[in-house]
């Protein structure tokens, strides 16, 4: 029995990025990670591993002829196999058209459960396990924080909801889950075992090979078209000054207490503990974080 | 005449000897071959190069006892009591061997009984004999009365030092005793004859003296055999291991790692006492338990887990304890019941660890504690059992070629608005600058390089950096255990180095300046490297750069742990602060071989242990006992560390922490 | 233009209260609804939910759907995602926003993948363009890039995900009547695949960072015996998290797990307050990319007033305790009128 994972290769964000007709990276040559979410979820499949007995890693990838750098990482981590299905065309396709030919390797195979990251690092959507798991016609559990087999066939999942909580789920085999890329810290893979990694094996596919041709998984077979790319103006700081609805003698009074230091560069609030107190009020609810 | 030669209940004398003889020695050598057995379950190392040199160093090490006398200090003079101890004592074994050995077991006493050898010798022994029970009453006073931190008042080492009092004792009774009962009354040997003129003043019958004198002397032959048989069976095995450690001291330079081929490897590291190398092993039988290491390592100052003395004293009793069991086992890599990691030395303790080397600086047997330390991290990482934030700085050296999380692009925009020279603008130049990675993007240490370079160009030196296509040293991967991450960059980064014309590299940051000089050439690299300290010393003294008259400045100096223990270079940053200062350098107590490490090496600012305190708090409060206007320092981490300590700690800026370049900046001529 | 007429919102709302991520995305979704002439409503599943319908009309919703069953009292995808698709089905709606929540992208990729139809995830701004065509600007790369996106194919509904934060909540002062139509949906429990076993609610003071809105952070100058507890009291009268810096952690004021910074985590909360921190970069990178900082500190010269949007040079002794007084009151007050209001 198969526990697949797929993972993404993505541009290491910690590295300034560019528009360049696409996204590129400024940097003497690009860095690329396998994405941050896939990585704990490999993680967890290969925990799922070690407590099931007879259970095999098989770690896919969707991607151009570089993306291989990730299923030798995969290799390294333990997986017992890896699959690139290589294409060019991968570069530029949605969550629609990679899940589509993701699902046609998978069917393939006979497996228990799927682990993916929530959502990648790069474009984000968060889309790619809802469209594997419909295409294979099983469960799917987003945002998982953890799992653990309570008899064979039945998982217990816990999924991250907002400000803390957690859902305590059941689910049935076979499923997917979209693993959080906060349920975990991602274990380190060595230089050496990265090189072992490098003299084995990786089974290649071609779009041929499932049945697709690059117009099936080309920007237009996309669902989402993407118009234009642009670095983000710099948000300019949200300086705060202090409330103009004061009355003219409580502005003099504050004044005359030593307070707002002149000149617009400094913004710097002085005053009496209530004035103060009063501002910070303000701000929170002008900011929305207090209710009106 | 010896007792040897008499008959007791029929059987005679001679028989008794070598039976007692045979069974000690027996036991002797059944234990020490044990021992080298388990020995020969570590891998193999070769130590045996250049075979004349090492002889030579133990020679000197060992004999004249330079192990023990380097250690002195005026705080712990116990380095002369061993070392009068093992001079008296020695006399004593050649006057065992050729005494009793030959004189009483091959019956050779006639030849010697009386002769002016063995009064000249016997006067000799009786002077060493005062100076052994000297140096044993003072051990005793020391070990159970005064209890310094580094000696344990443990029974075992009760028993040696009884042992020995009690030889000593028995010399003098065998003199007295023996001199008396044969009325052999002369001036010499001094002691024997005073005792033995006090015995013949009492009324002490002659059959008596007689009968005293054969059991004193059989009494003293069983406890000698005794001490043989007990030798390799407790910490005294260090009398016959040390001296081998000291010849298979390393070579290398000091700390240097090994380079290991993955190919070649069995295990990466170290996970079971096999995996340790024979000498590594050796190490655990040379330790005296003397503790200086203990007393000597920040971590534990710090109150953390690590202990060298305890990781050392561990490993050998771990190896004691499953040594039958693995010698006995069908394949020599068989795994013994007791996890060597998580067991017997917890991954807190390998981890604790800033690799300063003050414990093998200050070892007298040569034990190499840390190596063996970074060999179990070399296996924790190949098992991905590192700490999120190991994992996340070495993550970043592998991606991108730093530990910092910053870009490759960005190493040059310390040097923003400066003109800088850059080696691939240029056909040659006479010095490299070889910036680091914190040199690079540290916000603190990039003052460290503006000034390096300032003063560069102000003595018109011809120089240029790497700019952009430098990469991490490796040095924090290295001293992390992550071995195939430091080899793809020293690699990387020689293959650079060799692509350009250079004289001599320079860097400002003693990590870099080992790796490049010390370790680079496993990978087969030889580059000329110099220290800014030894530079800037250079450029003063050749009048390329004018200082100011010096200041009235109240200066003191940290030496980094990779520029003094590592490298021995203690006096060329003295030097360069000498010359900008009017005022005498002031020395902290712990200081040159003795400095406590910042608290950063060995990856330690990345692994940053949780107990204890903080070793860098701990050296700034040194730093404020001498009242200094000014600290000094000579490497980046150092740098770091101690001015993050000072924010805090003196806010209004009483205290400075300044790199030396910062410093001749300051001082130099308008 | 189509058949396909009004502008849904479907409401995320937890413990009976409506997410204000659901206010923005109204306020949005009546932009994109004025400019096509159409309705804007909100879709609120569950079960014995009581409809906000005074919140929902003062913020200018026409109409309500209110799908309610038992089956549905808790968030399964299976369950969601049916009485949705049939509910779209029967009532063709043009536009549908959800919120970037767990459940709300869940629910939203479900429908995407069940009806084949592209979604517009993670988006900050709504747009219809001159030339009539939904355009959406989403942050790409960790909000490093932006992108401009539209849909492909001209199938409907047109589905996006709204990130919490990016529209801000409008003022709730229209006047209006939200039209309530029940909804009584067909599921059986074996349409649904996974079964929800219960909750775990989080203590917000020591929850993971990460997953904190509003963090209450304190350093050297709260480090003191007399002081922590006012961070403390602060971190509850906002209902944020308590973290701190180094200084903080050595004194033991706060864990490994609480602490900001290289050495320690980082985070990106909607409100990030330092109390008494003195803003060296081994904290700052640890928090610099906070959307709001207030800083409360008395040293004048502080680096950490760098990287605020709101600076109060003032002890905290001092600042701490008015504004502690005067949140409580707030909530005292906004009790009092839900109370009796209902």
């Amino acid at each position: 029995m198969k526990i697949v994972v797929c993972v993404k290769q993505v541009l290491d964000t910690r590295v300034p990025l560019a528009v360049n007709g696409s996204v590129v990276q400024k940097e003497p040559s690009p860095i690329y990670i396998m994405n941050p979410a896939d990585r704990i979820a490999m993680d967890k499949a290969l925990e799922m591993k070690a407590s099931l007995a007879g259970e095999e890693i098989i770690v896919i990838t969707a991607g151009p002829a570089r993306a291989e750098q990730v299923l030798r990482m995969a290799l390294a981590a333990g997986a017992d196999e890896v699959v690139h299905l290589e294409d060019e065309a991968f570069e530029v396709a949605d969550a629609y058209t990679t899940a589509l030919a993701l699902s046609r390797v998978i069917k393939e195979l006979d497996y228990t459960m799927i682990f993916c990251g929530n959502r990648s690092l790069d474009i984000g959507a968060g889309q790619v396990p809802a469209f594997l798991a419909e295409s294979l016609g099983i469960p799917q559990v987003t945002g998982v924080m953890g799992l653990e087999i309570i008899s064979p066939g039945r998982v217990k999942l816990w999924r991250r909801l907002e400000k803390g909580r957690r859902q305590a789920i059941e689910c049935p085999l076979p499923a997917l889950y979209a693993v959080d890329s906060s349920a975990g810290q991602p274990r380190y893979v060595s230089e050496f075992s990265l090189r072992r990694a490098a003299k084995r094996r990786i089974r290649s596919l071609t779009l041929a090979d499932i049945g697709l041709t690059q117009a099936d998984v080309g920007p237009q077979a996309s669902l989402i078209r993407v118009v234009s790319l642009s670095p983000p103006k710099p948000r300019p700081k949200k300086i705060y000054i202090p409330d103009g609805s004061l009355s003219a003698s409580q502005r003099m009074s504050y004044l005359l207490s030593g307070g707002l230091a002149k000149g617009k560069e400094s913004s710097l609030l002085e005053g009496t503990a209530d004035y103060l107190a009063q501002q910070i009020i303000k701000y929170l609810i002008d900011e929305g974080i207090l209710p009106k | 005449m010896t007792p040897v030669s008499d008959i007791y209940w029929h059987i005679s004398g001679y028989a008794i000897f070598w039976i007692l003889f045979a069974i000690a020695f027996g036991l002797f050598a059944q234990r020490v071959y044990f021992l080298f057995r388990l020995l020969r379950l570590g891998r193999r190392e070769e130590r045996s190069q250049s075979l004349g040199r090492r002889i030579k160093t133990m020679l000197v090490e060992v004999f004249p006892q330079w192990c023990n006398l380097k250690t002195v200090t005026r705080q712990d003079l116990a380095g002369i009591g061993h070392s009068l101890l093992f001079w008296g004592f020695g006399l004593f074994l050649i006057g065992y061997i050729i005494f009793i050995g030959l004189g009483g077991g091959f019956g050779l006493s006639s030849v010697l009984a009386g002769s002016t050898f063995e009064i000249v010798y016997f006067s000799i022994l009786d002077i060493a004999g005062l100076f052994v029970s000297a140096a044993i009453v003072w051990a005793a006073i020391r070990r159970y009365i005064i209890r310094p931190e580094r000696l344990e008042a443990s029974f075992e080492a009760g028993i040696i030092l009884l042992l020995v009092i009690t030889l000593m004792a028995l010399h003098f009774c065998i003199e007295g005793f023996g001199y008396a009962a044969y009325h052999i009354s002369a001036p010499w040997p001094p002691i024997g004859a005073a005792f033995a003129n006090f015995l013949i003043s009492t009324d002490v019958s002659e059959s008596t003296l007689v009968a005293v004198y054969k059991g004193v002397w059989w009494l003293h032959y069983a406890i000698i055999l005794g001490f043989l048989v007990y030798i390799p069976r407790s910490k005294h095995l260090h009398i016959l291991a040390s001296p081998f450690n000291v010849l298979f001291k390393p070579l290398a330079p000091k700390g240097a790692l090994k380079l290991i081929d993955p190919e070649k490897a069995e295990t990466i590291g170290a996970a079971k006492i096999q995996d340790f190398t024979w000498k590594q092993l050796l190490d655990l039988y040379a330790c005296a338990v003397c503790g200086r290491c203990h007393t000597n390592c920040p971590a534990t100052l710090s109150g953390k887990p690590l202990s060298p003395r305890e990781v050392i004293l561990n490993l050998k009793d771990h190896l004691l304890e499953v040594g039958p069991q693995l010698l006995s086992a069908e394949t020599p890599s068989a795994n013994p019941g007791t996890a060597m990691i998580e067991d017997v030395i917890t991954e807190e303790v390998i981890w604790d660890c800033t690799t300063c080397y003050a414990c093998q600086e200050v070892c007298p047997v040569g034990i190499e504690h840390t190596v063996k330390l970074i060999d179990m991290r070399r296996n924790l990482v190949e098992h991905g059992r590192v700490s999120p934030s190991v994992a996340k700085a070495l993550e970043s050296v592998r991606l991108l070629g730093n530990p910092w999380e910053q870009p490759q692009s960005a190493r040059l925009d310390w040097a923003e608005g400066r003109k800088v020279n850059l080696i691939q603008d240029r056909e040659e130049v006479d010095v490299l600058y070889w910036v680091g990675c914190a040199g690079a993007y540290d916000p603190r240490s990039r003052d460290i390089s503006l000034a390096v370079v300032s003063l560069l160009e102000r003595a018109g030196v011809n120089y240029a950096l790497l700019g952009t296509e430098e990469r991490c040293c490796g040095d924090p991967a290295r001293r992390m255990g992550e071995e195939g991450l430091f080899q793809m960059l020293a690699r990387s980064n020689i293959d650079v180095l060799k692509k350009y014309r250079f004289n001599r590299i320079l860097t400002h940051c003693p990590h870099c300046y080992n790796m490049l000089k010390n370790e680079y050439p496993q990978l087969g690299a030889q580059f000329e490297v110099v220290h800014h300290s030894q530079f800037l010393l250079e450029l003063i003294h050749s009048g390329k750069i004018k200082l100011q008259e010096g200041q009235e400045l109240r200066l003191t100096f940290h030496d980094p742990c990779y520029l003094g223990r590592y490298n021995d270079i203690y006096d060329p940053p003295r030097q360069v602060l000498q010359a900008i200062s009017k005022a005498t350098l002031i020395e902290m107590r712990l200081n040159k071989t003795k400095a406590m490490c910042c608290g950063a090496g060995g990856g330690q600012i990345w692994i940053q242990s949780e107990k204890g305190r903080r070793i860098e708090d701990m050296r700034f409060e040194q730093v404020q006992e001498v009242d200094a206007q000014i600290v000094a320092t000579a490497c980046p981490y150092c740098t770091i560390m101690l001015d993050a300590v000072a924010q805090i700690k003196e806010p209004t800026g009483k205290i400075k922490v300044m790199d030396i370049a910062e410093l001749v900046v300051r001082a130099l001529a308008q | 233009m189509t058949k396909a007429k009004d502008v849904w919102v479907v409401a995320e709302h937890s413990a009976g209260k409506i997410e204000d991520v659901t206010l923005e995305m109204i306020g949005e979704g009546r932009r994109l609804a004025q400019k096509l002439d159409q309705q804007i409503c909100v879709v609120l599943i569950g079960y014995q939910k009581p409809p906000p319908l005074q919140l929902l009309s003062s913020h200018g919703v026409d109409r309500l759907y209110l799908v309610d069953d038992p089956l549905l009292a808790d968030y399964t995808t299976d369950a969601y995602a049916s009485v949705l698709i049939s509910l779209i089905k029967q009532q063709l709606p043009s536009i549908i926003l959800f919120g970037v929540t767990a459940n709300g992208s869940a629910l939203a990729s479900t429908i995407s993948a069940r009806m084949q139809i592209g979604l517009l995830s993670g988006c900050t701004a709504l747009n219809i363009n001159d030339a009539g065509i939904l355009e959406a600007t989403r942050p790409l790369y960790e909000d490093k890039i932006y992108s401009t996106a539209v849909f492909q194919a001209s199938t409907f509904p047109r589905i996006a995900t709204i990130k919490p934060g990016a529209i801000g909540v409008g003022k709730a002062e229209l006047s209006g009547q939200t039209q309530v139509e029940e909804v009584h949906p067909h599921i059986t429990a074996e349409d649904i695949r996974t079964k929800v076993i219960g909750y775990t609610q989080a203590d917000p003071r020591t929850l993971d960072l990460a997953e904190a809105d509003i963090i209450v952070a304190g350093g050297h100058g709260a480090s003191t015996m007399s002081n922590w507890h006012l961070v403390e009291e602060l971190a509850d009268a906002l209902g944020g998290a308590i973290a701190g810096s180094r200084m903080a952690m050595d004194d033991g004021w706060v864990t490994r797990e609480q602490l900001i910074g290289q050495s320690g985590k980082t985070v990106k909360p909607a409100l990030y307050v330092a109390l008494g921190i003195s803003g060296a970069s081994q904290h700052t990178e640890g928090m610099k990319e906070s959307e709001r900082v207030i800083v409360i500190n008395k040293e004048r010269g502080a680096a950490i007033f760098k990287l605020a949007n709101l600076s109060i040079l003032a002890d905290l002794t001092e600042v701490l305790p008015a504004l502690i007084a005067k949140l409580g009151e707030l909530r005292r007050s906004a009790t009092d009128s839900e109370n009796n209001s209902s």
